[in-house]
Order: structure tokens, then sequence, then C-alpha cells
């Protein structure tokens, strides 16, 4: 299985005056394709960061992180975000006046990937997919539940046609009935369509349904065997 | 959705602070707009105004100062050595003289045909019938054929036309006549009319007529003279009467011709006789500052005890009550220029601050910071566009009537019976306020509509530009996570 993502020596810290304090240290990784990983920790572990940086929302002070064996600095930190990964976040983050439809078309009309020419169909096949139906996908953000949301997320995540996808407690703000139909949904993308997803969560629940469970401790980064 | 349907997404669905920011975009795209036309249109009516008074100055005896001799005649070598100067965009002179006539009536002659049962007998100088029994006219001769006072606007030639270059230079008998003497004795271009000069003597008190010079004159032009104003203190006109009427324009070269034989014959006939040829002379400045300029150039030209003497005061006077509207309409356009940036600045930052999730989420999906800055700006200049059309008429329409009142308050305010200006005619010069108000018109044209969205325009570009500015330099993972 070929990787898609790798992290090596990736640090990341605070200095003031003389001290030093890691959030991240020398984390080492290598992310493949059609695996489910979720990265496990405690609060203030430094898995958020870890994420932010895999999803190039800030750049690492030291390590490299690599997509498809390239720098994401040499792509460019928006054009990576532009064009080779989705996010989702605990709080959906979604633009709240535009409806479910518009949030995927919106996203994908920022990609320079190749989406069909037809994207609205593509958009509304994709909110079925995540299971919403016509009336809801037609529905503006703020008339839509927290599990609903999180689907239009996903959604939008995937609407970009990317290889990879990052989720940060994707699963924070929902019940448990809900929870348990995200993360399927997580595996099935893994599984079913070859993504690579990476979930940050601090749930062991949703961690054991995953491939690859990774664990952030004091910003080290540990595989669980 | 690029980022063009994205701002007209979030103008519909975001109604109330598209509404506030159009409320506040109106307001002062209403002060912007009606500031402008009101500059535009006071700008027009100074030109208009001003053009009708050009910057003349003229030169004459300074009385002001003690004379020890008579000071010499102005000479035509003078004036043309005068006439010569860069500062100049024209001049002219005149010789002055008087006439009179048997046979034509002057326009104010009503008893004139009962004084002609008198014209065969001898008329003593205490007779009631005297001053009205012969047509007199005052003689104004011009240099060219451009005459001054056609320019000036005080006459225009309503039937034939002015004499030539030819007829100018050759001195040729040919005159213009005012269309209130030509009703009155039935004349028509080519009619003749017969002017004549009386050497006389009334010393001994005993009224003698030595010899009349007589001229016969054709008439190549008539003119109707303008009607002169009488003000009220407060710039209203309260009486018209028209100075021209008895005046007739020829060469000056055919007014010294008959001015030679009367002078002539006067010396043959060695009597005591005094017929004078005055030369009046006037020069038009191309700008009013280089009134100063000009006087230092040419006053040393002039013979000892002339000084010139200028329109300048009449001049302000009468663009003065405009310049203070103007100057009040500059400062409303600087405040509102200044209360959009800061106003509209502040209602950007305001409401993009409210939006920083959702820039933070473009920025997370790796949109591009000039598409997102192309958004906002979109928005507000949709909405501005909007404002800014509605402005203009609203804006004028306000413009208008306030400017209005402003402007005559000012004209009422400024005028001063003391500061009245009459020209060599005993035309009053002053503007009077239903001439400036005639003239002033706030209205709408292409260049106006097109300043006032240039400068609102630039102005609501200006004041969202530093907001988004300050907004796209916000870390999306502070805000998103």
């Amino acid at each position: 299985m070929e990787n898609i993502l790798s992290v090596s020596n990736l640090s990341y810290f605070y200095q003031d005056g003389d001290t030093i304090r890691y959030i991240l240290k020398d984390v080492s990784f290598d992310f493949k394709k059609g695996k489910f990983y979720t990265i496990l920790g405690e609060s203030g572990s430094g898995k958020t960061t870890l994420l932010s940086l895999i999803a190039a929302l800030e750049e690492q002070k030291q390590g490299k992180i690599k997509y498809e064996n390239i720098d994401v600095r040499q792509i460019g930190l928006d054009k990576y975000r532009r064009n080779n990964m989705g996010i989702v976040f605990q709080s959906y983050n979604l633009i709240p006046y535009m409806t479910a439809l518009e949030n995927i078309l919106v996203a994908m009309n920022i990609t320079d990937n190749e989406i069909p020419e037809n994207k609205e169909l593509v958009a509304k096949n994709l909110l079925k997919y995540v299971g919403l139906d016509n009336v809801k996908i037609s529905r503006t953000i703020n008339k839509l539940s927290g599990g609903e949301q999180q689907r239009v997320a996903i959604a939008r995540a995937l609407s970009t046609d990317v290889d990879l996808i990052l989720a940060d407690e994707p699963t924070g703000n929902l019940d448990q009935e809900m929870t348990e139909e995200i993360i399927k949904l997580f595996a099935m993308l893994a599984h079913e369509h070859n993504k690579c997803v990476i979930v940050v969560t601090h749930s062991k629940g949703v961690a054991a349904k995953s491939d690859i469970t990774l664990r952030l401790e004091k910003g080290v980064l540990k595989k669980d065997e | 959705m690029n980022f063009f349907e994205r701002s007209i997404i979030s103008i519909k669905r975001r109604k109330g602070k598209s509404l506030i920011l159009f409320l506040a975009i109106l307001l002062i795209c209403n002060l912007i707009a009606g500031s402008i036309s009101v500059k535009k249109a006071l700008v027009k009516t100074e030109n208009n105004i001003a053009s009708g008074m050009p910057i003349e100055l003229k030169p004459e005896i300074n009385y002001d100062e003690e004379l020890t001799k008579e000071p010499e005649k102005l000479t035509e070598a003078i004036i043309k050595k005068i006439g010569s100067s860069s500062y100049l965009k024209a001049y002219y002179y005149s010789y002055n003289y008087y006439l009179t006539s048997k046979t034509t009536l002057s326009a104010d002659s009503g008893l004139m045909y009962e004084a002609r049962e008198y014209s065969s007998k001898e008329i003593s100088i205490d007779d009631p019938f005297y001053p009205i029994s012969q047509g007199y006219f005052s003689i104004l001769g011009t240099n060219n054929n451009q005459l001054k006072d056609i320019i000036n606007g005080k006459i225009k030639i309503i039937s034939g036309a002015v004499y030539t270059e030819d007829d100018v230079k050759n001195g040729n008998n040919v005159i213009l006549i005012s269309k209130e003497v030509a009703e009155k004795n039935n004349l028509e271009v080519g009619s003749e009319i017969t002017l004549q000069k009386e050497i006389n003597d009334y010393s001994t008190g005993e009224y003698r007529i030595f010899k009349t010079i007589s001229e016969k004159y054709k008439v190549v032009g008539i003119f109707e003279a303008k009607v002169n104003k009488t003000l009220d203190d407060k710039g209203n006109v309260i009486y018209e009467n028209n100075p021209l009427a008895n005046y007739i324009y020829m060469p000056n070269n055919t007014v010294k011709a008959i001015h030679d034989k009367v002078a002539s014959s006067a010396s043959s006939l060695d009597v005591e006789w005094y017929d004078d040829l005055y030369i009046n002379s006037a020069f038009y400045l191309k700008s009013i500052n280089d009134i100063e300029n000009f006087k230092n150039e040419n006053l040393k030209l002039l013979p000892d005890g002339y000084k010139f003497t200028d329109n300048s005061e009449l001049y302000k006077t009468t663009i003065g009550p405009m310049k203070s509207v103007e100057t009040i309409s500059n400062y409303v356009m600087y405040a509102s220029l200044g209360a959009s940036v800061l106003i509209i600045g502040l209602i950007s930052l305001l409401f993009l601050r409210e939006r920083k999730h959702e820039m933070g989420i473009y920025l997370a999906l790796g949109e591009r910071k000039m598409n997102i800055a192309l958004q906002i700006l979109i928005e507000t200049l949709a909405i501005s566009l909007l404002a800014i059309g509605i402005s203009i008429f609203t804006g004028n329409l306000v413009a208008k009537n306030i400017s209005n009142k402003m402007l005559e308050n000012q004209i009422t305010a400024s005028y001063d019976k003391n500061d009245q200006y009459y020209d060599e005619y005993g035309y009053l010069l002053n503007v009077d306020k239903s001439d400036v108000m005639a003239n002033y018109n706030v209205k709408l044209d292409a260049v106006t509509i097109v300043l006032i969205f240039i400068i609102s325009v630039g102005s609501i570009t200006v004041s969202t530009l530093i907001p988004i500015y300050y907004t796209l330099k916000i870390n999306p993972k502070k805000i998103l996570m």
C-alpha cells in the first residue's frame, strides 16, 4: 500500500526566553491510502496541533511533512489545502447562511482539481451518499442538526476529489448513535474508496473502530500495537 | 460557486447587514453627490457670469494724487503699445464724439414732431423745444469691427451686420444704429441719415450758428441693446432702461474725419471754438491674477498723472457669494469623504469581524486571498452602486433646494448698495440676484454622474480595503480549531 503522507521528525514548540516547551517532539509516521487512522490523546497532548500541521493550517517549525513524497511547503500550503486534502472540524465550520448544497459547491469551486462538469449533480450525490435527502440539502446550515451538519462537512471534504481526509474530533459534538454512523462513514471512505482518513479524537471508542490507532502522549507519537 | 456568486448570496441572505450598509452608504453618498452637484453647478455659473464679466483695465486720470499740471492726452500710439502686452487677450479704443441731426429723431425725442414746427424758425436756447429740436447722438468710434460691446453682450446686431475691416481702415461713412432709433425714424439697413455738428457760440448770450458741418452716413446694421437694471438694497431689480438707445457706432477713422472737418472749418472761421475728441480704451486680461503684473509692466507707458483702474472688486463682489457656497459644498464633500472612509470602514470592519469564521473557512479550504478580498469588495460595491445610483438623484434634489436657498441668502447678505459699479454708458455692472439664480442650475449631466460614481466608489473601495487587509491576516487555525 502506497504512502500518501509522511511525517518525519516533526516538532512544534513555544519558546519563552531560554525555555523551550515542546508540543510535538520528533514525530514521524507514514500514512497510507485505504487506511483509517485515529490519533488518540488527552486534552493538551498536541493532537490538534499535529492535525493543524498535517492540514497545513500553520507551518511546522522543525521536521518535514511530505504529501506523495513532495514537501507540502514546496507544494504551497494554500495549494495543498486546496487540492490535496479535505478537513472536517469538530464544530463543522460550514458557512451558516448558505445551504448544504452551496457549502459543497463553494469547496468544489475553490479546488483546482478536475470536477465533472455538472458540479451540482456531483454535490447532490455526495450529500445523498453521506445521508442527506433532497429536502435537507436545500436547507441553510443553521436549519440542520449537528449530525447533519457534520455529514455536510464530510461531503465537503470529499467534494474536491482528494485522497486525504483529516478530521478533528468530528464526533465531539454528536450523540452515540450519530457518532457511530459518522465513524462508519469514515471507515467506508477508507476501505471502499481507498482514501487515507486521519481522525484526531480523545474517544477510545472511536479509536477502536479505526484500522490503526496512534497515541500522542506529551508530544510524542506512538503506534498502538 | 465562485467568489462573485458567493457575494450575491451573501447580499441576499444577510439582508439586515446589507440594509445597514446600504443605508449608511446612501446617507454618505447623498452628501457626496449633493456637494459635487452643487460645486459643478457653481463652477458653471461662475464661468457663465465671469465670461460676461471680463477682467478689464482702463487708463484714467489719477485724481487721487495732486496734479501739478494738466495730464497729457492719451494717444493711439500709447494704447497700441500697451495693447501689445502678453497679459492681454484683447484691447479696444474708441473715439467718443457727439453729433446731432435735423432729420433723425433721438430715441427719446417724443416732442420732436411739435419741435419740427419750429425747425424752420430760429430757436432760442431758452426755447422749451430747443433740447429736443434735433436728434442728439453719442458717437462711439471703434478700432476694429469686433465690437467690444457685442463681445461683452451689451448689444447684439438684429439686422444687417457690423461694418467691414475695410470700412474701419478707410473710415467709410457707415454706422450702426439702435433698434429704437431705427423704429422711431423708419430706418432700415441701407438707409442714409445726415448727422451734423454746429460751430456755434452763445458766449454773448445770443445763440449764433456760424457753420454746420454735415455728413451722410449709411446704416449697415441695427443693434438691440441690453436693458440696464436698477437694483434695490437687496439686489432685486426695480427699474430697467436702455442707455445705448441714442448711441451710434462707426469706425474711429470716420469719427476722426468729421472731427477734422469741424476743426478745420472752425479754424478758418477764426472763432473761439473748442471741440475735443476723446479717446477711451479698455484692456482685457487673460487672468485676474495678472492684474498687478500688467500694471507694473504698463503703468510707465501712460502719461504722468494716469493710473489703471480695474474691475476686480466687481468681479469679487459678484463671484463672492458663489465662492462662499462653493466653500461650504467643498467642506461638505471633504467631510463626507472622510466620513465615508471612517463610517463605511468601521461598518465593514465590524461586519468582517462577525464573518471572521467564514473567512477562516475559505482560507482553510485553500481559497486564494485575492478571491476572498474580491468577494468582500464586490459585496460592498454592489450595495454601493445601488446606493450611489439612488443618491445621485436624491442628493441632487436635496442639494438643489438647499443650495438655491443658500446662494440666494449669500447674495442678499453680500449685497451692498455702496458696491454698485457702472460702466461708461451707465450700465449697472453688478450681476443681480435673478441673473445669478437664472444661471445657477443644479442638474445632472454625464460628467457629474461619472464624477460622483468615481469619487464615491473610490472612497468606498478605500474604506473596505483596509478591513479586508486585516481580515485576511487571520490564522484559520485559531478561528476554526
